[in-house]
């Protein structure tokens, strides 16, 4: 079930109403109880066999972390931090089974094979269960949090069932922390008519980016794609450089509906992005892109890593750096196409740690017309153009089709006319640049269509509002496209 | 929360009488420029078809190529061209149930044999089908609420890039038209490099409705002809040894079973002359009545009417 289908909002109506229903003993349990079923309906209609698997670790965890809180009480750390230990790597256990074992086992045989020797396997018949990168996440951070005694275990198993399965971001994230999220969960919750009015706004400014940009620029990129070798140089190249508007406009798309559908619901979800195109450097663009992931990771990696690595001083920051951006790859799917991006990544941090600028986070100058500065703006478009050339690595199938991509881009029809057809194209490119110029004009805003809440008349509708939505109905690709996170 | 909900249900009244007011505008715009719209089209031919039923003898199914490629005031006995572009032997089943319940003097059938058509499961038309099928014809679809009922009001919307190119650009050709006998007719030129990329996984679904064609015909003493249109290379392209051994045997067995007559135009090269055609694979008037010609002269080879 698509985020922007008719048939969630249909689902989402029901939620709603239901959730709101004025009964007196409209405890904050009854909405969790509620929350918890449909996010287990939504769980079950995209994936039902794969019901058990979320409840048995939705389960499993909830016990680890009662567990880890005794022990703790008991003041037996040995005991309490070899049960951290097994529930990360449970965690990591139930990714690589399900995510990875299949493309480790062939990765291994192929190289045992090369040096001659001959080992065989056969391949095993895992499903991936959709959103396992999430919900497995939220789990592990759950037990570490605990464990960190940042925050307190869930008493209540239903609460936690929503933490972890929560139907806006259970299949593409955001990666809600514990700390922020289940305190929420807490209180009860009342209809805020300026929250479900800046959610609205919000889900609507998601499907605009997801519609009639994510998507008109899919058709143009998802036919190059299947056809590189017939392509000039020119049009891979203009691929290349849209695929990354294509990428944000489909995933801040989704994570700004996730956002707003958490705001109707009066519970804040994380946000997943921060104007990642307006970054002076990769250091920068990484703050600002997937944050809740990259936070994740930096959290519990990154940090752990240099710290193990603090007498190798920045050649340890840097090598904590290469496994953490090889993880973030990896973590995107079972193919050595993501971890050369994630290494890609990992390398371009280099320079950033060398120069000592790594944590320094650049202010954007603007000149008299209010545009960026000169150097601003060619280090914005540098940025631009390495994430372009990483995100060429990110959707190839096969490290070999990536430098057949690149190696195109690079032939003698390079100066000639990109070729790419249909109006849908066009359109998406113009949206494209617009969204660019969006970012640059609210940068200071967490979506473009955010607004001060004014609370005194009946009516709580802007022009824009329409615009928008005469937009969608005009020029939104209809033909209800998954969302490219989806398969992570 | 009612204040909440009045600004939503603004909000959706909005986007319905938008909706609503821009398809009618733009139907009217496009219609000056390029012909009927899709539902004005197979409304027409269901009307024509129902006018002329005590006079049809003959009926032509097939997919945009019979759509456009033949003209039944050139053939004997003159019929009525049913065919539309994308259908495919479900609907041509559907259609030829029609037929038969609707033109009492229905003694021939002739059947597009496009290599497409086993290909295509379309459902972009059933809105419209829906209206004159019997409800048999649905379940082969899934009940999607979404395809069958919003998306077709939608996709209207859909047009206007279509609509600023029209207005602005300058109008050589005149629009497509539908003739009175059910041929489509449209007046672009077609290119010597034309080619088109069809997906060829074949639908099993399509092979039974084929079969089930050619067997309704046999068990109601009606002529069956299937014809192959003619491929330009810029389609042919697209089927390797295997499909077209597929095709083959699909053909075979209908004519052993169940005596259908078969003529093959697919690869006839006084056929595939550029000029024929208004595109890659649709002949053009001149090409149709051409064709038609041909088409009737064979068919009297073997059946003198």
């Amino acid at each position: 079930m698509v985020v922007n289908s008719l048939n969630f909002l249909l689902f989402f109506v029901v939620v709603f109403i239901v959730y709101y229903i004025p009964i007196s003993k409209n405890t904050p349990k009854l909405q969790n109880t509620w929350l918890f079923l449909t996010s287990y309906v939504f769980y079950g209609i995209a994936d039902w066999k794969m019901i058990p698997l979320l409840m048995g670790t939705t389960v499993v965890y909830y016990g680890l972390g009662l567990w880890l809180k005794t022990e703790m009480e008991k003041d037996n750390t040995r005991i309490a931090s070899n049960i951290t230990t097994m529930a990360v790597i449970l965690g990591i256990c139930i990714l690589l089974y399900f995510k990875y074992l299949n493309f480790f086992a062939e990765s291994f045989i192929q190289l045992f094979n090369g040096i001659g020797l001959q080992v065989s396997w056969s391949t095993l018949n895992i499903v991936l269960p959709i959103g396992i990168s999430f919900f497995t996440f939220k789990l592990i951070s759950y037990i570490i949090e605990i464990h960190r005694e940042h925050i307190q275990p869930c008493t209540d198993f239903i609460e936690f069932g929503v933490y972890i399965a929560f139907f806006p971001t259970i299949l593409s994230g955001p990666i809600d922390r514990p700390n922020k999220f289940i305190p929420q969960l807490k209180r009860k919750r009342y209809f805020n008519f300026d929250l479900a009015i800046d959610g609205s706004r919000q889900i609507l400014w998601g499907m605009f980016t997801k519609m009639c940009i994510a998507d008109n620029l899919a058709t143009a990129t998802d036919s190059i794609w299947t056809d590189i070798s017939s392509q000039s140089g020119s049009t891979l190249l203009l691929i290349s450089f849209l695929y990354p508007i294509q990428m944000y406009a489909d995933f801040d798309g989704y994570s700004n509906m996730a956002i707003g559908i958490g705001k109707l619901l009066g519970i804040n979800v994380t946000k997943n992005f921060n104007h990642p195109f307006l970054s002076q450097n990769i250091a920068e663009y990484w703050r600002n892109w997937h944050i809740s992931l990259t936070k994740w990771l930096t959290d519990y990696v990154f940090l752990p890593l240099n710290i193990a690595f603090r007498k190798m001083k920045k050649y340890g920051i840097i090598f904590a750096i290469l496994i953490n951006f090889v993880l973030i790859g990896l973590w995107h799917g079972a193919n050595w196409t993501f971890a050369l991006f994630g290494l890609y990544h990992g390398l371009l941090y280099i320079p950033i740690i060398l120069s000592g600028s790594l944590g320094k986070k650049k202010k954007l100058h603007t000149n008299k017309y209010g545009l960026p500065k000169r150097k601003d703006f060619l280090n914005m478009i540098g940025t631009y153009c390495l994430v372009s050339l990483g995100l060429i690595i990110f959707r190839a199938n096969s490290v070999f089709e990536a430098l057949k991509y690149i190696k195109g881009i690079f032939s003698a029809s390079i100066v000639s006319l990109p070729i790419i057809g249909g109006s849908s194209v066009y359109l998406g490119f113009l949206f494209a640049i617009c969204l660019l110029f969006v970012d640059w004009i609210y940068k200071s805003r967490d979506y473009p269509m955010q607004q001060e809440a004014n609370n005194t008349g009946l009516l709580n509708l802007k022009i824009s509002d329409f615009i928008i939505v005469t937009f969608i109905i005009l020029f939104g690709n209809i033909e209800s496209k998954q969302f490219i996170y989806f398969q992570f | 929360m009612k204040k909440y909900i009045i600004n939503i249900v603004i909000i959706v009244i909005y986007s319905v009488l938008f909706i609503g007011l821009y398809n009618i505008l733009s139907t009217k715009i496009l219609s000056v420029y390029y012909g009927l719209t899709t539902k004005q089209q197979i409304d027409k031919q269901f009307a024509d078809l129902t006018s002329q039923r005590d006079s049809i003898e003959c009926i032509y199914l097939g997919s945009s190529k019979f759509y456009h490629g033949i003209n039944p005031n050139l053939l004997t006995p003159c019929g009525y061209n049913f065919g539309h572009d994308n259908d495919s032997y479900n609907q041509m089943y559907y259609k030829l149930q029609y037929v038969r319940n609707c033109c009492p003097r229905l003694r021939r059938v002739v059947i597009c044999f496009d290599y497409v058509s086993f290909c295509v499961f379309s459902e972009t038309r059933n809105y419209i089908y829906h209206n004159y099928f019997p409800d048999e014809y649905s379940q082969d679809y899934s009940k999607n609420f979404y395809n069958n009922y919003v998306y077709p009001y939608l996709i209207g919307t859909k047009n206007l890039p279509k609509i600023i190119v029209s207005i602005f650009n300058e109008h050589s050709i005149p629009p497509p038209c539908l003739t009175k006998k059910g041929q489509y007719i449209t007046y672009e030129e077609a290119h010597k490099d034309d080619y088109v990329k069809y997906c060829t996984d074949i639908y099993d679904l399509q092979i039974s409705y084929f079969n089930k064609i050619v067997k309704y015909c046999q068990d109601h003493h009606l002529e069956c002809i299937l014809v192959g249109m003619p491929n330009r290379d810029g389609e042919y392209w697209n089927y390797d040894k295997d499909f077209i051994e597929k095709m083959n045997s699909i053909i075979y067995n209908a004519q052993k079973d169940y005596s259908c007559v078969y003529l093959n135009y697919i690869r006839d090269k006084e056929l595939l002359d550029v000029n024929l055609f208004s595109d890659v694979s649709h002949l053009n008037q001149y090409g149709a009545d051409l064709f038609s010609r041909k088409l009737n002269i064979d068919i009297k080879k073997f059946n003198d009417y």
